[in-house]
């Protein structure tokens, strides 16, 4: 579905590159898990990824054309992303925030059907929002509004779904709920990118990672094969310590200077 | 039903403004004025004179009022419209600079004020953009003040120049008023708005996602660079049709698409026509009070929206700029 070789991307005067020469392939049924630190070049991937900026060297291709050819709105019939903040100017109702999502596939002066509305109902559903349909945005939690930019993402019925930090904002229940949903819809043939910085659940739900470090990809592949205490140890700056947990790796920072937790 | 309301409001405040003026008509004798059936007097002030004014006033209400609604779903703030963004002053330069160089004719006065509102918002739009590439809601209006003031300056320095006979005129004009109306402006104004408007009406999709933000607009299917290539050439053109034809006009534009956001909410689809029906108006009233409080001494209308919009620009400041 997705196909980078050698991409590569430098904001105009900077020197060095953002991304720098990342090889990457997603294909439907997969989750991939971009790790690393901030300001390591995992946004500007994205960005170069769904044809928002063209690569500077190297090329991308979505459905095996090159991403920033598509039209966007032929791109956001197929690919949908939830970013990391978003902040709507004028409050809406919640229920018409994720019809938006039907935005891509309705058709110049045609009204929205109950197909649509059925589509946003299921998508408002899977995301655990019913209850919130008629408040106003700016009255959400932060995880509410990140649930809610989830819903109207299923509303676009994506075969892509990127999720650029999905659970920065979330309680534990909610985490683990949107990791559990994204898995859900791989195994339904849907593909997901998500970029996070929680090893731990990449490690549990993705079926590959790639870790970028400073715009390069420091190692890409299945995360009990490539995931490993040194690596990530260097890429965070900070020591860390393995554990295998139900087959999956699972780490832990360590402690100052050996001090007891 | 709120569409009928609207919409009878609308020809209430046409009527109330064609009956009202020097010579009161009676109800009856507009529409009889209206088919040519009232005596030659009543005839002549509700067809050559009243329609057309009051007629012109909707239409420049209408109009402003739209632009208001765009500019705010374009740049993200409550506060834009064409005045306090500083494209009514950069058209009025336009205009000015047109009739004083003598190449003023009644259509191409709107061209040279386009050329100066596009200029104006280009200004405004790159001191805005500051270091990152992010619009800052401040430094804009900041920006819209200045360039509105410098266009003032540069304008009451040309109409120094310019023969004393046209002195007056031209300052009215500045202020804003609708003595000038005739069946020929409003053609000029329609021609120059009736395809901006209708295109407005056509990206009323893009412009709900454009509200939420360029990059979440760009992943929900809008190419926001050509959108917005497109909304200001169009805001532009309205807000330049509009001086051409009644001078600088303040407010209407940021009070009205405020009225019917916390009436009917933010989807542009019932946004724009809402917007243009109550600016419409508004308008139209505020040209009716303009020239009866004080009559035979007409106040300029521009003045009357100021004494509404000042307290509302007021009140969305304290609520929105935190």
């Amino acid at each position: 579905m997705i196909k980078a070789s050698k991409a590569t991307y430098s904001y105009p005067g900077v020197k060095i590159a953002a991304v720098e020469s990342i090889d990457l392939e997603l294909q439907s049924g997969e989750m991939l898990a971009v790790l690393g630190p901030n300001g390591g070049g995992k946004t500007t991937l994205l960005r170069m990824l769904l044809g928002i900026v063209d690569p500077s060297s190297g090329s991308v291709e979505f459905e095996g054309k090159a991403a920033s050819d598509w039209s966007r709105a032929a791109l956001a019939r197929k690919a949908a992303v939830v970013t990391q903040s978003e902040e709507p100017t004028f409050p809406l109702r919640v229920a018409d925030a994720v019809l938006l999502g039907r935005y891509p596939h309705l058709r110049d002066g045609v009204r929205m059907g109950d197909a649509d509305r059925g589509i946003v109902a299921e998508a408002m559903e899977r995301t655990d929002i019913v209850h919130l349909a008629d408040r106003w945005t700016q009255t959400l939690s932060g995880g509410e509004w990140q649930r809610v930019r989830l819903a109207r993402a299923l509303a676009q019925q994506p075969r892509l779904l990127v999720l650029d930090e999905p659970t920065a904002n979330l309680d534990l229940r909610h985490e683990m709920e949107v990791f559990e949903l994204a898995a859900a819809l791989v195994a339904e043939g849907m593909a997901a990118l998500a970029v996070t910085h929680n090893v731990n659940l990449a490690a549990r739900f993705a079926q590959r990672v790639l870790v970028i470090n400073q715009g390069k990809a420091a190692v890409v592949g299945p995360p009990g094969e490539v995931l490993t205490a040194d690596l990530l140890g260097e890429v965070f700056g900070w020591p860390v310590e393995r554990f295998e947990w139900k087959g999956v790796p699972q780490f832990i920072p360590t402690r100052k200077n050996g001090a007891p937790g | 039903m709120k569409w009928l309301l609207l919409i009878l409001v609308a020809i209430g405040a046409i009527v109330i403004g064609v009956s009202t003026g020097p010579a009161e008509i009676p109800l009856l004798n507009v529409i009889r004025g209206v088919f040519g059936r009232a005596d030659d007097l009543t005839n002549s002030i509700v067809r050559d004179l009243r329609m057309p004014r009051s007629l012109l006033a909707f239409l420049v209400g209408g109009s402003l009022a739209v632009t208001g609604a765009v500019l705010q779903a374009l740049v993200r703030n409550p506060l834009a419209e064409p005045y306090l963004l500083g494209l009514s002053g950069g058209a009025g330069l336009g205009a000015v600079a047109a009739i004083a160089l003598n190449v003023g004719g009644v259509w191409s006065v709107p061209v040279a004020a386009t050329v100066g509102s596009l200029t104006a918002i280009a200004l405004v739009y790159r001191m805005a953009i500051v270091a990152g590439g992010v619009l800052d809601t401040r430094v804009l209006l900041f920006g819209g003040v200045v360039v509105s003031a410098f266009s003032t300056a540069i304008m009451a320095a040309i109409l120094v120049l310019a023969p004393a006979a046209e002195l007056r005129n031209a300052m009215l004009w500045m202020l804003g008023g609708f003595n000038r109306a005739s069946w020929l402006t409003v053609a000029v104004f329609g021609s120059y708005s009736i395809l901006p408007l209708f295109i407005l009406y056509r990206v009323r999709r893009s412009l709900d996602l454009v509200s939420l933000g360029e990059e979440p607009a760009q992943y929900l299917g809008v190419d926001v660079e050509r959108l917005k290539r497109i909304l200001y050439l169009l805001a532009s053109v309205l807000t330049a049709a509009a001086v051409a034809v009644a001078g600088i006009i303040g407010f209407v534009g940021l009070v009205v698409p405020h009225g019917i956001r916390m009436v009917w909410g933010h989807k542009h689809g019932a946004l724009l026509p809402g917007a243009f029906l109550l600016g419409g108006t508004l308008l139209v009233t505020a040209d009716t009070l303009a020239r009866t409080v004080v009559a035979p001494i007409e106040l300029p209308v521009g003045s009357v929206t100021a004494l509404i919009g000042v307290p509302v620009f007021v009140m969305l400041v304290r609520r929105w700029v935190k």
